[in-house]
């Protein structure tokens, strides 16, 4: 698959940060969406199916952990990338908990982000292969072991 | 522990200083204010056993002026007769307490209890007081690093989208391309400047972050360690250090930890003037003690069983064995220099987190000290660890 088959929505409160971050993805051949709260996030998450979000943790409103709790329990195939300024340990382990794919911290280096974007987005692929090999061989509580996974996270 | 008796009886005090010292007390016997005066100069003790009556000039006077340069000092009058009124008087003056005459021996200890005990609420007092100062400085450096970062993250950004734009033709033709260019690369390279400065504006603050939360044992010591670096390179002791990033981690304040750690480190160094090695090592304790630890005496039964294992081992000179058994206690020192106080307050802190701590030593071999810190809870061994979370 090419990379502007993945489908990217970024979540961030900070418009200037998060236009300018979409229009330099845009200028490497990604696209993608952009939500400036939770509840909008959350809409765009059910009707485009993104494959990964990028994360802001500190919203008004619905804050970024809402959000990935509720992306996670509706979809948990949906890759999550934590992007925030208010990164401390404590964060990262619940984020983790969570089942955040991977955790980064403002200011980002825009290579670094699209790495995590890309590693996101093979694992995200790799899962769903492996589903769906065990469901065609008739394995049905294998495949569901692979994508319960998820569900172990939100323990 | 160092004790002054100011006393113009010269046949009460010196007997009663060496009978002091017989109990393994510092004490030391004057017989005048101006002695007295000179010796407090010199060295101060931990408390003085003064008389009210001196010959040339009297107790109380001294007493003054003993509160008034060493107001921390504490003083026991002896009174020769039962002159309330006196007594009084002292007691107005910050006397900590009177003794009528003659004196046991027992006596003079109890009181030397009592001075150690307010000395050591003195030091707890200290110790909460600058882990207060250091929570509001965490928290400063914190606040400050957070708020400079999020329009930091918008400035590089924009720099980052003026660097894609410039790439391309259109912009590439213009005349002054060259020069916009090297503008936006310092916008960007400046934003990184002060983006390593709020990163060790948030590293300041994880060392000085008294609240107890999992704490990163390798990172703390890491900086605890670049402290003393200097100081162990020039006595030729090499670190090694064994720290396992990635153990559960412990629960403990980042703060507490470093002083715990950089008190045994200067101890260890102490302990190797002429080289040595040091060896610092972490690991998950639910096995039995290691052989060096089965020399001395099975562990306690409230040891937690689950616990994070962090030890210090030096090639040091060692404490004697029975010495050993005294070194936690306040005031205790084997050095000329020094209060004693170090490791009662790592004893103390390592017990204030739900720790131990103890030494294991073989005299002339060097010394171990072994700590045990209770497990953050979240950080218990997962059964199934996600594989794709990072």
């Amino acid at each position: 698959m090419t990379q502007e088959a993945i489908k990217i929505l970024l979540v961030d409160d900070e418009v200037q940060f998060v236009d300018t971050l979409a229009e330099r993805l845009s200028m490497r051949g990604f696209t993608a969406d952009i939500a400036y709260n939770g509840t909008s996030a959350l809409e765009k998450v059910a009707n485009t199916q993104p494959d990964v979000i990028v994360l802001d943790l500190r919203m008004p409103g619905m804050d970024g952990f809402a959000v990935l709790k509720a992306v996670k329990q509706r979809n948990p195939q949906v890759q999550v990338i934590i992007l925030t300024g208010h990164g401390g340990d404590q964060e990262a382990v619940i984020a983790g908990r969570y089942g955040a794919y991977s955790f980064l911290r403002k200011p980002t280096d825009i290579d670094a982000l699209l790495d995590s974007i890309r590693m996101a987005y093979r694992d995200k692929v790799e899962n769903a292969f492996v589903a769906a090999s065990f469901a065609q061989a008739g394995d049905i509580d294998s495949a569901r072991e692979v994508m319960a996974e998820k569900d172990l996270l939100q323990g | 522990m160092h004790v002054l008796i100011v006393d113009d009886e010269q046949a009460f005090a010196a007997p009663l200083a060496e009978r002091l010292s017989l109990r393994g007390l510092k004490a030391q016997a004057v017989t005048s204010a101006e002695q007295a005066l000179a010796s407090l100069a010199d060295a101060l003790p931990d408390i003085v056993f003064l008389d009210v009556h001196l010959a040339e000039s009297d107790g109380i006077s001294l007493l003054q002026s003993i509160r008034q340069h060493y107001p921390a000092l504490d003083v026991i009058m002896l009174t020769g007769s039962t002159d309330m009124q006196t007594a009084l008087r002292a007691m107005r003056y910050g006397a900590k307490n009177w003794l009528p005459k003659p004196i046991s021996v027992d006596t003079l200890l109890e009181e030397c209890v009592k001075a150690a005990q307010r000395q050591r609420q003195r030091a707890h007092e200290q110790h909460l007081a600058e882990l207060d100062r250091l929570r509001s400085l965490g928290r400063i450096a914190e606040g400050v690093a957070h708020e400079v970062n999020n329009p930091l993250n918008i400035i590089m950004q924009a720099a980052g989208f003026i660097e894609d734009l410039l790439e391309s033709p259109a912009c590439r033709a213009l005349p002054q391309h060259q020069a916009m260019a090297q503008a936006v690369s310092t916008m960007s390279r400046q934003s990184l400047r002060v983006r390593e400065l709020t990163h060790s504006l948030l590293m300041v603050g994880l060392g000085l972050d008294p609240r107890t939360q999992p704490v990163d044992v390798p990172s703390v010591l890491h900086q605890t360690l670049a402290l003393v670096a200097e100081r162990a390179a020039q006595q030729q002791v090499i670190i090694t250090e064994a720290l396992a990033p990635a153990l559960p981690r412990p629960l403990w304040a980042n703060a507490e930890l470093q002083q715990v750690a950089r008190n045994l480190l200067e101890n260890a160094l102490d302990a190797m003037p002429q080289g040595g090695r040091l060896h610092i090592a972490a690991s998950l304790c639910a096995s039995p003690p290691t052989s060096m630890e089965l020399e001395e005496e099975a562990l306690p039964e409230h040891e937690p069983v689950h616990s994070y294992a962090l030890t210090f081992t030096d090639t040091g000179c060692g404490i004697a064995p029975e010495q050993l058994p005294h070194i936690f206690e306040p005031f205790y020192t084997t050095r000329a220099h020094g209060q004693g106080l170090g490791l009662a307050v790592c004893r103390s802190l390592v017990q204030g987190c739900g720790g131990s701590i103890r030494a294991y030593s073989t005299l002339g071999k060097g010394c171990r000290m072994c700590l045990r810190l209770p497990l953050a809870p979240e950080a218990k061994p997962q059964k199934s660890p996600p594989s794709n979370a990072r």
